[in-house]
């Protein structure tokens, strides 16, 4: 231990006992420098505040070089020829001390460094120069030494100051650290895709310039060459088919194909545009050549972007405007909208209309995951439970019969009661609570067991006091909550699947007909029905379908497309006992519901080629022996379907306004899986619009087609109850309203399309 | 009797030395360099068992030529063996450190260890079954320093926290000796007492002349003028957030005011044994006290700070500038750092190792303020008046390692019949009041403006 500091200690230690002499000595300080006070500049006064300093006041653009006594020689020396201020002087070194590096620098860069005349920079340079040779230091402003790149400063005692390369350990706040830098880099990689988000919209709007600039020049050139027709515009495009692959919009090589599936969507409509703009008719077999194409890449680009509400419905007004999307507005809202709006304009809805809500995003439903719900049945992936059966409801309050309803527990445990639409609904309104509590056994097996014997003219009185009976019999399962005398004893499996059945059979007996139904209606339906149907056909059609939007809706049309129908296939238009025009578009319908299936098959999804109203003809062509099943279910299933329905013939004519929309809704169906899904969509779907018409055609259908009753498949019926059930999940498109008006209740609008599910309670 | 011409380093003779009361002593000094000025030769010798600090110049008529040790040939066994104490390096060792670097066994020129002694009891054993010399931090990278250097013999790069080096091993001729002779800063001539990194260039001048606010230094009295011609500071470069009569603190951020701080370093480590320069300023605070008189603020001292410190050090580096020592600024200092402490609601205590005056310093602070709350306990309901350590601590801020030490230094905490008694003696209490007396400078917390940041959340490099 150091001496001085062992006497202090001990002195210390005895406390208060420090002597002067045992302070630790130190080298002598002295504080009479004589010069200061006149170095020093004078007086500062204390502020009365603290001090608090600007940060960057301090600094002040002042030379770091001090003039040295030399220096002052020279400076006074150059004086007396030039003009020159010791300031101006340390400055002039100062940047030549800066500038340097290693090595001085040159007199021509000095020369670039200072702004004063050339012969006083030759002067101060040469004097610095020479100043510098005979330094012993580096620089003449001396510095402390830095730390050399290489790391062999490492040990020289006269290197300070390093810097601190290596990241400092983080110890008490490490885990802080650690997120914040992960942040970082989130934050960096968000912001980096926002730029490559940034840069594909950039180049999608390039695109989109040029393709209207395209366009626009096409048509003057259009103009100028007298192409009022199209004419030498079709030949053009005729020409341009080979080559098509290279007319392609850039492709952005990102995953993300949103951008350019729309593109080639315009693309396609903008064709269609140009035809529109035509008054006469374009050979349509130049366009079949390129249209697969489109269908294809577009299809496959983006398979779930498509919405089954989505497929084409086209009103005028789309196809007189240059609609390009929005930029910010996804292909697929857009798809959404337009169809939407379509539809609006036919109101099939009136106030409860599916309408998109600004800033919502809407998805098409994911077709290929249907089912797992345990009311779905087996055949499409659901569980099929039996408690989720229709059977014949009631309810307590109000108290009365709503028909065949099925309940189950949705959202926040509310119990849902889905409404199926039977031909005995009228019928079930009358049931009295009081005619089914009385124990009463009289089973009438006819009438409840098969749907095949009350096809026809069964009198209402006959009908309820059958039902009755077969609910009281417990043939029927009646579901009514809490009611005592209710029994379930006898609910066995039989009478399940009995009750099962015959549900299924009045399910399905809506398909075939409302397929003609359709067929008849469109007839009467403003031409913007039309639109469903590919543009070929639109040209086929063109002037049957003027004449029968003048027609009016007659049983005789009916009956002609109906049994047509039967026999159906598209080439087969002659026909033998029907009106050829009719009997034509019958056939038309049932070519879109057939070409629907086509895409089906082709592809799950064909919404964005649907937003344009254009299918492609090899679609149709694949779709016809795809949809060959198609007229036979129909043909099938109608005559199960039945009762009162005479009661209710009359009213079809007055609903052939709403006609069109069912059309639509039946388009939109398109992306059901199988064609009895097809089927099931499209009486769920057009039962809203008229059941009279339904009831009344299936009547007809009934009375032509009575022989192929014992054909009818039972898969395809349960099939198409299936169908039905998976309306639920499609919550988004417009075809989902439509089961819990699947009743005679079609004329009250109390229906609501958002509420589907819930409205069954309402409704009551 | 050897000639002049035969004292080479590694010499060991009595030099005359002048004490602090001015009686002449003819302590043993080792000759650590020789020098040729003009044909006379000048020996730089250290005073064995002196501080590094009384190192110095000296003509050959001080040397007691009679009893001249020359050095032995071969390595010896250290003088002491396992002591700390002065000890420059001597030639052989110098001689075997150059060949071999440091090897572990070899003890290490080291002058000051007071950490050593600091604690009186276990700690100084401690010290004693470590590395001679070389009592660290006990998180210390200074063992893997040691391995790496008998291994490939460059030295890495010192740990990047703190101010201190403990580990003095990397002691070369160099540091080893003061190259500045004499500084000039305001009215004052101080004459270093250690090494400092000041431009190498400006080594060899008799007198270095700092401007006496931002510290910038100068070769000549010419510069310096010209300097203050352009320089307008008078104060350190700082926020002001304490002023009490002439007395003033400015918080100086060493990573925004880069320039000041570095100099501020040269100038501390003129007078800062083990102060570390290694790495830049960035991660420290600057507490600089002035006083002010009607030509500014005059720098009296100040202490560094670490931003963060991750072991409870709430001072880095500390001094009090040789004129203004011995004169109650050093407590003053140490009692600031204590008060910011206290606003940032922290315990602290300063980086290790302490210098010897430091530990003096602290160690009568401590003392002080420890008496002082024991004085002014009264007594409840005629029982003996309680306090635990950790109050004690939290009232002072005093870590409480510190206040433990500082009570069994002071010999007041006994055990007694299962429990700890303080007692105070008639002499304790005495020499307390008498040295309260003399303390007249004091913090007024009243005159603090002091909002910790919480560095955690700003860039502190």
């Amino acid at each position: 231990m150091e001496h001085h500091l062992q006497r202090a200690i001990s002195a210390q230690q005895v406390y208060g006992e420090k002597r002067d002499n045992m302070v630790i000595p130190v080298p002598e300080a002295e504080s009479n420098i004589a010069y200061y006070e006149s170095i020093y500049p004078g007086e500062f006064k204390m502020p009365k505040q603290l001090i608090h300093i600007q940060p960057f006041s301090l600094d002040a653009e002042q030379p770091d070089y001090d003039l040295d006594s030399e220096d002052e020689a020279f400076v006074n020396k150059l004086k007396k020829k030039m003009d020159i201020s010791p300031l101006q002087f340390e400055e002039m070194i100062d940047r030549l001390e800066k500038g340097s590096g290693q090595q001085p620098v040159s007199l021509q860069e000095a020369k670039l460094l200072l702004k004063e005349d050339d012969e006083l920079i030759k002067e101060v340079y040469e004097y610095w120069i020479r100043k510098r040779k005979n330094c012993r230091g580096p620089s003449l402003i001396p510095t402390v030494k830095q730390e050399k790149r290489d790391g062999s400063s490492t040990n020289d005692p006269y290197v300070a100051f390093r810097r601190r390369t290596e990241k400092m350990q983080t110890r008490k706040n490490r885990k802080n650290d650690e997120a914040s830098y992960e942040k970082m880099l989130k934050l960096r990689r968000d912001l980096s895709r926002a730029v490559t988000i940034l840069e594909m919209i950039k180049r999608r709007e390039k695109s989109k310039r040029e393709l209207l600039h395209l366009t626009l020049e096409i048509m003057e050139k259009r103009y100028n060459l007298g192409d009022y027709n199209g004419e030498i515009m079709s030949e053009v495009m005729a020409q341009r088919q080979p080559m098509k692959p290279t007319y392609a919009i850039p492709i952005i090589p990102i995953g993300n194909s949103n951008q350019f599936k729309h593109q080639e969507a315009m693309d396609v409509k903008e064709f269609k545009v140009n035809k529109q703009e035509k008054a006469d008719l374009i050979r349509p077999k130049r366009k079949y050549e390129k249209k697969p194409k489109v269908l294809a890449s577009s299809a496959a680009a983006a398979p779930q972007q498509m919405s089954p509400a989505a497929l084409p419905v086209f009103n005028a007004k789309d196809l007189n405007q240059y609609d390009f999307p929005s930029s910010d507005e996804d292909p697929l809202s857009q798809v959404l909208s337009g169809s939407s709006e379509a539809e609006e304009e036919n109101d099939p809805d009136g106030p409860f209309a599916f309408r998109r809500k600004a800033g919502c995003q809407y998805y098409a439903p994911h077709l290929d995951q249907t089912g797992n719900w345990p009311w779905t049945s087996p055949k499409d992936g659901g569980l099929g439970d039996v408690r989720y059966r229709y059977c014949l409801t009631t309810l307590t309050i109000p108290q009365r019969c709503i028909g065949f309803a099925r309940r189950r527990v949705g959202r926040g445990g509310r119990v849902l009661l889905d409404r199926t639409h039977s031909d005995y609904d009228s019928m079930f309104r009358q049931l009295d609570l009081e005619m089914l509590s009385s124990p009463q056994h009289s089973p009438i097996n006819q009438f409840a067991n098969t749907s095949e014997t009350n096809t026809s003219d069964k009198s209402f009185s006959k009908d309820l006091s059958q039902i009755l009976v077969n609910i009281k019999s417990c043939r029927w399962r009646h579901f009514r909550p809490r009611t005592p005398s209710l029994h379930d004893s006898d609910n066995d499996e039989l009478s399940c699947r009995k009750l099962y059945r015959s549900i299924n059979r009045t399910g399905t007996a809506q398909p075939g007909t409302q397929t003609c139904s359709t067929s008849t209606q469109s007839k009467s339906s403003s031409a913007s029905a039309h639109f469903a149907f590919t543009a070929e056909q639109y040209q086929q059609h063109q002037q049957q379908l003027a004449l029968m939007q003048k027609q009016q809706l007659a049983q005789i049309h009916q009956q002609q497309a109906n049994s047509h129908s039967s026999t159906n296939t598209p080439q087969g238009f002659v026909s033998k006992t029907l009106d050829s025009v009719s009997a034509q578009f019958a056939a038309s319908a049932l070519v879109t519901s057939e070409q629907l299936m086509g895409f089906k098959m082709k592809d799950d999804v064909v919404l964005g080629i649907g937003m344009n109203g254009i299918f492609q003809a090899s679609g149709v062509y694949k779709g016809l022996h795809l949809s060959s099943t198609t007229p036979t279910a129909l043909v099938h299933t109608s005559p199960s379907s039945t009762a009162g329905s005479t009661l209710l013939q009359p009213s079809n004519i007055t609903q052939t306004s709403s006609s069109h929309s069912a059309l639509s809704h039946q388009v939109t169906a398109a992306n059901s899986a199988t064609t009895q899904v097809l089927i099931g969509n499209n009486i769920r779907l057009t039962v809203p619009s008229s059941v009279a018409t339904v009831n009344s055609i299936t009547t007809l259908n009934a009375r032509h087609i009575p022989r192929t009753i014992s054909a009818v498949p039972s898969s395809a019926l349960k099939l198409s109850a299936a169908a039905n059930c998976q309306v639920p999940k499609v919550p988004s498109s417009s075809s989902v309203d439509t089961v819990p008006r699947e009743n005679h209740e079609a004329e009250k609008p109390a229906l609501n399309n958002i509420a589907d599910n819930t409205v069954a309670m309402e409704v009551t | 009797m050897a000639e002049v011409g035969e004292v080479i380093e590694g010499c060991r003779l009595p030099v005359l030395r002048r004490n602090q009361d001015n009686e002449d002593e003819w302590p043993l000094a080792e000759i650590l360099s020789v020098k040729d000025i003009s044909g006379r030769k000048l020996f730089y010798v250290h005073y064995i068992d002196f501080n590094k600090r009384l190192d110095e110049w000296v003509t050959h008529d001080r040397l007691d030529l009679k009893k001249i040790q020359f050095p032995k040939k071969e390595a010896k066994t250290p003088t002491k063996n396992g002591l700390p104490g002065s000890r420059p390096g001597s030639p052989e060792r110098e001689v075997k450190r150059k060949v071999e670097v440091v090897s572990p066994a070899t003890p290490v020129p080291s002058e000051t260890a007071p950490a050593s002694v600091f604690p009186q009891n276990g700690s100084a054993r401690r010290a004693l079954a470590a590395q001679p010399g070389r009592k660290r931090k006990s998180n210390c990278l200074g063992t893997d320093e040691d391995s790496q250097d008998s291994s490939d013999g460059i030295p890495s790069a010192p740990r990047m926290t703190g101010s201190l080096v403990s580990d003095r091993s990397h002691d070369d001729i160099v540091t080893r000796m003061k190259n500045i002779e004499c500084i000039e800063l305001g009215r004052h001539r101080l004459k270093p007492w250690y090494f400092s990194p000041y431009p190498q260039e400006l080594t060899t001048l008799p007198v270095l002349y700092l401007c006496e606010f931002c510290l910038k230094y100068g070769k000549s009295l010419k510069c310096l003028q010209r300097h203050l011609t352009k320089c307008d500071l008078r104060h350190p470069p700082g926020n002001e957030i304490y002023r009490k009569g002439t007395i003033s603190f400015f918080e100086i951020d060493g990573r925004k005011n880069k320039s000041y701080s570095q100099n501020l370093c040269l100038l501390a480590k003129c007078f800062l044994d083990h102060k570390t320069l290694y790495y830049d300023t960035d991660p420290f605070l600057f507490y600089v006290m002035t006083e002010y008189d009607c030509k500014g603020f005059h720098i009296v001292g100040y202490f560094s700070k670490e931003k963060e410190s991750t072991e409870d050090y709430n001072v880095a580096c500390i001094l009090t500038l040789p004129p203004y020592q011995r004169r109650g600024y050093g407590k003053l200092l140490i009692e600031f750092s204590y008060e910011l402490s206290k606003v940032e609601g922290k315990t602290g205590t300063p980086e290790k190792p302490l210098s010897d005056l430091g530990l003096l310093s602290y160690r009568s602070y401590w003392s002080q303020t420890i008496l002082e709350i024991l004085m002014g306990l009264k007594s409840e309901s005629g029982e003996r008046p309680q306090i635990t350590i950790n109050e004690i601590s939290e009232i002072t801020s005093i870590k409480k390692e510190d206040v433990i030490s500082t009570l069994q230094y002071l010999n007041l905490i006994n055990y007694y019949k299962g429990q700890y008694i303080l007692t105070l003696s008639e002499d304790i209490v005495d020499g307390h009041e008498r040295a309260m007396l003399k303390r007249l400078l004091r913090i007024d917390s009243k005159c603090l403006h002091f909002t910790p940041k919480d560095w955690s959340k700003r860039g502190k490099w």
